[in-house]
């Protein structure tokens, strides 16, 4: 202490010439004043915080003592030094010293932990950020961040789609695993600095060994970063830019293999290229990551050449009409947006499909939409000629059933059917599924016939007749890979195998559970089997066989028809005219949740796992807690039957804990509130408040104790579609306080309407001008009534009686124009009650442009340059003008837009009614980049 | 194994730091080196070659601190939990650094594995950034614009599509 003494008092002597431009040492200064009190300019050039720090030389000038004194001893001294300026001198000092205190991250920190950083920012926050510098651009743009926030959004990608996107690139010559070589590459010979950057963002529990080896990881030295943004044409240009983000690669494969894993049982080949952390720990760390990424990239190839493969046959099977496909299928390699710049691989650009997404989302929240139908407006001769009960569809295939007996398949794509249509029902189709895939192949109807068939469906051809599968209509059917559920008016419910089974198999029904299925004959009791009888049951289970579509049991508790029924797992919800739901084991058939749950009979009903969704003939649509039974949001907004509904509540990665720690701090507020004394008690006598579903507010809450939120839980992106007997159809969406509200409310009738004739086909509005085009884009929006100032065609001449219509197919016009309702005909559940046969007066949209579209060249074949004025007809002063909410029509006439059934997916709503139509809503409204990219949205969940 | 064992941390100046057992284990770095080599890690500093004293004392000043806290949930359910910048006071008052110091706390904490601290310093940078305009985060951290006011407009118009969000 007595030389620091003696060394400040000898620095304190004026005779000791001190440079006034000698500061501190650039390192770490004890100072922890925060920015905001260096309010003064920026004074420094930017070069002098680089000159600052080379001057260590300084020290030469400073006696050699002061130099190896510690830390807090050169404090003290550069204290007093300073304390004996002016307060002018300090500030100076304080200015240059600036820098210091403001340094870039993206200098300091690895790029998985800016990662990290910027994944706690909203995608406006970041769109900020990029604007900084290049390199902020650059990093705030990775394609793998806006992965990671397109997730957590709680929204879904379409893995294998995009598998197969980007390996349509890897055909030729660059594969994975070069890419993959160069990874490693990079990590051997790049320069280790000390405090290793693992994996911040994505890290998972590792084996000690993993742990040490991420601490090895490459990252780049601030300068090697300073690279320059690319122009994005310039794909070679960009690569080298991104050279350095190439070590993250492997980190964020983790991440990938996670995606996977979570896809479920069902993967088993990539299951396979997981390997579990034991087995890594055990491998040289050197090679930990290389190893079981390469693995995993392998399993992977092998599997994508066996898709591919399949996808190829599939597609040289499939009866289609290559020439109508439409020009935005164009091959992707034109498309370098959808390409991700910061990998050597063909990888998807995330940030471009985090913003497609996002502007397909404002379509649905703004309306902005576009309505098409099936048929093709230049085929109607594909219709249905009687209305449609049911359709489902499924990447580009929509498969159609209807009252006229027979069941369609449809491209979306082209709206033409792929094959002809598929006749053996004796009834109406009131229900089916089908699985496109090639090892599925099938399609599966029921029918008012009590049948239910089989049929193949890349062929058309019928496999196999459940004759008399029930003894009335079958109303609905759901299969998975196990087996086949059907629902009938006959109250019950039947379980049927798809694969042979032994006594023994897993899904083999377990039989003589008390309160469980009824099983026939047939099936072994494998309780009331003795041990002894068990040790033969190799020859046993030979005899016992089971071939598939064996009848295994059925649940008789339903006091009336059972409408709908959907499979999750083991479990078996159903929902019956007797107003209740019902849970059942799969397995043993037991019923064990029961909910009373609307005042009127049950249409329909989806369970994903966490929560059931019912629409009822009470108009309303409820949301339950299949746990406690209890009723957490009924949403009120349709005036009649509630028929078809989908809900998909877009949950966050993260599953169920979750969904209760929510509901539990809901339950816990309510509990707050009502010690407080603020929850009203309702007396039965009085009216009970509207409230407002999902609201969270506890005086709404509808139950209390749910393990669930009040809205059913999700992100703010769920979406509820509803269809009714109202002839709407309502889209539902939440608030930003988690509260359900009317999004939209789409009228079917005006769908059908707008999916009218076209004035001028669709290739041609894609080459207007640019006036035209905007003249057409009205035209083509949802309040585009073909028919207005057509008043002539409202009143078109009564269609001829059903019984003459069903097989005239020549007729097909007056088919479409005039759906039949002829009581004998009519839907045996819900087509009785206020089922008006008053069909007519319905217009009949097509016929009079049907003649003029014919003059038009075809839909693929680009019109001529200058195309002739007659050949373009654009009737505008009527047409520019809005639609009146409800048409003059409906007084003429009912029209049939009694929706049936609807399915959503990111992009579409389509549905079918009691018109022969199908028709859709497409949300991409036109948008070329949302349509491309919406291949990749996985269907809402 | 008694409650109070103390071992010692080396930091990269050369400075040895005592540290309860407890503590030091919530850098899983360490706990895993304990649970490899055991006891005796205990009679020798180990040493902690990325991080240097004051760092050091900072980062165990923020384990003594949170010794008790539940351990770290599931990873995949942290990275799948809604991301929220909230930091708890004590935390706040923690990370009131200089920028220097936080960004060695963050790398100190990658480092040693301490996800809890890594999270809170990340969130810390975070929330630097957050609500500033490209023009603020610049002076914040000192960083020259180097686009050209045409390449300004050009990406103006790329982020249209999220404004307002």
């Amino acid at each position: 202490m007595a030389s620091y003494q003696a060394l400040l008092s000898q620095l304190m002597t004026p005779n000791l010439k001190m440079d006034p431009s000698y500061k501190v040492d650039e390192g770490y200064s004890e100072d922890t004043r925060s920015q905001d009190d260096l309010e003064s300019p920026m004074s420094m050039e930017p070069g002098s915080y680089g000159a600052l720090a080379s001057q260590t030389s300084i020290g030469s000038v400073l006696p050699s003592d002061i130099m190896a004194l510690s830390e807090a001893d050169r404090s003290e001294v550069a204290y007093k030094i300073l304390r004996t300026l002016r307060v002018s001198s300090v500030a100076s000092i304080v200015d240059r010293l600036w820098p210091c205190f403001h340094k870039d991250p993206i200098q300091t920190l690895p790029p998985e932990i800016m990662s990290q950083i910027f994944s706690y920012l909203t995608p406006s926050m970041l769109l900020e950020a990029s604007r900084v510098s290049k390199i902020w651009r650059e990093r705030v743009l990775d394609s793998r961040l806006w992965k990671y926030k397109f997730r957590t959004e709680g929204w879904g990608l379409d893995v294998d789609e995009i598998e197969r996107f980007e390996n349509n690139y890897n055909v030729n010559g660059s594969g994975s695993r070069s890419r993959l070589s160069r990874v490693a590459q990079g990590k051997q010979r790049g320069p280790v600095r000390g405090n290793g950057g693992k994996p911040a963002m994505f890290s998972s529990g590792r084996s000690p060994q993993g742990a040490r080896q991420r601490h090895k990881t490459y990252w780049p030295r601030p300068d090697e970063s300073r690279t320059r943004i690319k122009r994005e044409e310039d794909g070679e240009e960009r690569r080298r830019a991104f050279e350095y983000s190439r070590n993250m690669l492997v980190n964020f494969q983790e991440e990938e293999d996670r995606d996977l894993q979570a896809q479920g049982d069902d993967r088993d080949m990539r299951d396979a290229g997981n390997l579990s952390p034991v087995s890594d720990a055990q491998s040289p760390p050197e090679f930990f990551e290389a190893r079981r990424v390469s693995e995993f990239l392998q399993a992977r190839e092998a599997q994508f050449r066996d898709e591919r493969l399949a996808l190829n046959k599939a597609q040289s099977e499939t009866p289609q009409d290559s020439s109508d496909t439409k020009p935005e299928r164009a091959p992707s390699a034109e498309q370098p947006l959808m390409l991700s710049p910061s990998s050597d691989h063909p990888r998807l650009n995330y940030h471009h499909v985090f913003k497609q997404k996002q502007k397909l989302e404002d379509n649905w929240n703004n309306g902005q939409y576009r309505c098409f139908q099936l048929p093709h407006r230049n085929h109607p001769e594909d219709a249905h000629t009687e209305c449609v009960y049911t359709i489902q569809y499924s990447g580009k295939y929509l498969v159609s059933g209807s009252r006229d007996r027979t069941l369609r398949i449809w491209d979306l794509d082209t709206e033409r059917l792929v094959a002809e249509p598929l006749h053996g029902h004796t009834g109406s189709v009131l229900c089916l599924q089908f699985d496109h895939s090639k090892e599925e192949d099938i399609v599966i109807s029921g029918s008012s016939d009590t049948h239910v068939i089989l049929w193949r469906f890349s062929t058309g051809k019928l496999i196999k007749q459940l004759t008399n599968a029930h003894r009335e209509s079958v109303l609905n059917l759901k299969f998975d890979k196990r087996f086949l559920v059907t629902c009938s008016k006959d109250k019950t419910i039947k379980i049927w195998n798809r694969h042979e089974l032994r006594p023994g198999d897993r899904d083999y029904p377990v039989k003589g559970i008390s309160g469980g299925g009824e099983c026939p004959a047939y099936i072994i009791d494998m309780h009331s089997i003795g041990s002894s009888l068990r040790n033969e049951q190799l020859n046993f289970s030979e005899m016992m066989l089971l071939e598939p579509y064996t009848h295994l049991m059925t649940l008789d508790l339903h006091g009336a028809a059972v409408n709908a029924i959907q499979i999750y797992k083991d479990e078996l919800v159903s929902a019956s005219g007797d107003r209740n739901l019902r849970v059942w084991n799969i397995h043993t058939g037991e019923c064990g949740t029961k909910i009373e749950a609307h005042k009127k009979g049950i249409a329909c009903v989806q369970y994903d796992g966490k929560r059931i969704v019912s629409g009822s003939s009470d108009n309303n649509i409820c949301i339950w807690d299949p746990i406690t039974k209890t009723e957490v949001a009924r949403l009120e907004g349709h005036s009649r039957l509630v028929r078809t509904i989908q809900a998909a509540f877009a949950d966050f990665p993260g599953g169920r804990d979750r969904l209760e720690a929510e509901a539990d701090e809901v339950n816990r507020q309510w509990k707050a509130a009502s010690i407080a004394g603020l929850i009203p008690v309702h007396t039965s006598a009085g009216r009970q408040p509207r409230i407002v579903p999902g609201s969270r507010r506890p005086r709404d809450l509808r139950s209390v104790g749910a393990k669930i939120p009040p809205s059913g839980g999700g992100s703010k992106w769920g979406r509820i579609v509803s269809g009714s007997y109202d002839e709407t159809i309502i889209i539902w969406k939440k608030t930003d306080d988690d509260e359900w509200v009317i999004g939209h409310r789409l009228r079917q009738e005006e769908a059908l309407r707008a999916a009218g004739p076209p004035l001028i086909p669709r290739s041609d509005i894609q080459n207007q001008t640019a006036a035209n085009t905007r003249i057409n884009q009205d035209l083509t929006q949802h309040n585009y009534d073909p028919n207005q100032g057509n008043s002539q065609q409202a009143n078109q001449p009564q269609a001829p009686s059903p019984q003459l219509q069903t097989h005239t197919a020549q007729v097909m016009n007056q088919g479409i124009q005039a759906p039949v309702q002829a009581p004998n005909h009519a839907h045996p559940l819900f087509g009785n009650g206020g089922y008006h046969a008053t069909t007519n007066g319905w217009p009949n949209p097509l016929a009079p442009p049907f003649t003029q579209q014919r003059q038009q060249p075809q839909q693929n074949v680009p019109p001529p340059p200058q195309p002739q004025p007659q050949q373009q007809p654009l009737p505008q002063p009527h047409q520019a003008l809005p639609r009146p909410p409800h048409p003059a029509v409906a007084s003429v006439g009912q029209p049939n837009a009694r929706v049936f059934k609807l399915q959503f997916d990111a992009r579409r709503i389509i549905c079918c009614s009691q018109d022969p139509k199908i028709v859709g809503w497409d949300f991409a409204n036109g948008d070329e980049q949302i349509v491309e990219c919406s291949r990749f949205f996985a269907a809402p969940q | 194994m008694s409650e109070s064992q103390t071992l010692k941390l080396m930091s990269n100046d050369n400075v040895e730091i005592p540290v309860d057992r407890d503590v030091a284990c919530r850098s899983i770095l360490i706990k895993n080196m304990m649970d490899d080599i055991g006891e005796q890690a205990m009679t020798e500093a180990i040493p902690i070659p990325n991080v240097n004293e004051a760092v050091l004392n900072k980062v165990i000043e923020w384990c003594v601190h949170h010794k008790g806290d539940p351990p770290a949930a599931n990873d995949d359910d942290a990275d799948s939990r809604k991301k929220t910048t909230d930091i708890d006071e004590w935390d706040q008052k923690f990370m009131q650094v200089d920028q220097e110091m936080l960004f060695e706390i963050i790398l100190a904490a990658n480092y040693l594995d301490i996800k809890a601290l890594l999270d809170v310093g990340c969130k810390t940078v975070a929330n630097m950034i957050k609500g500033k305009s490209p023009e603020e985060i610049r002076k914040t951290f000192n960083i020259q614009n180097d686009f050209t006011p045409e390449e300004e407009d050009q990406i103006r118009r790329e982020n249209e599509w999220a404004e307002d969000r």
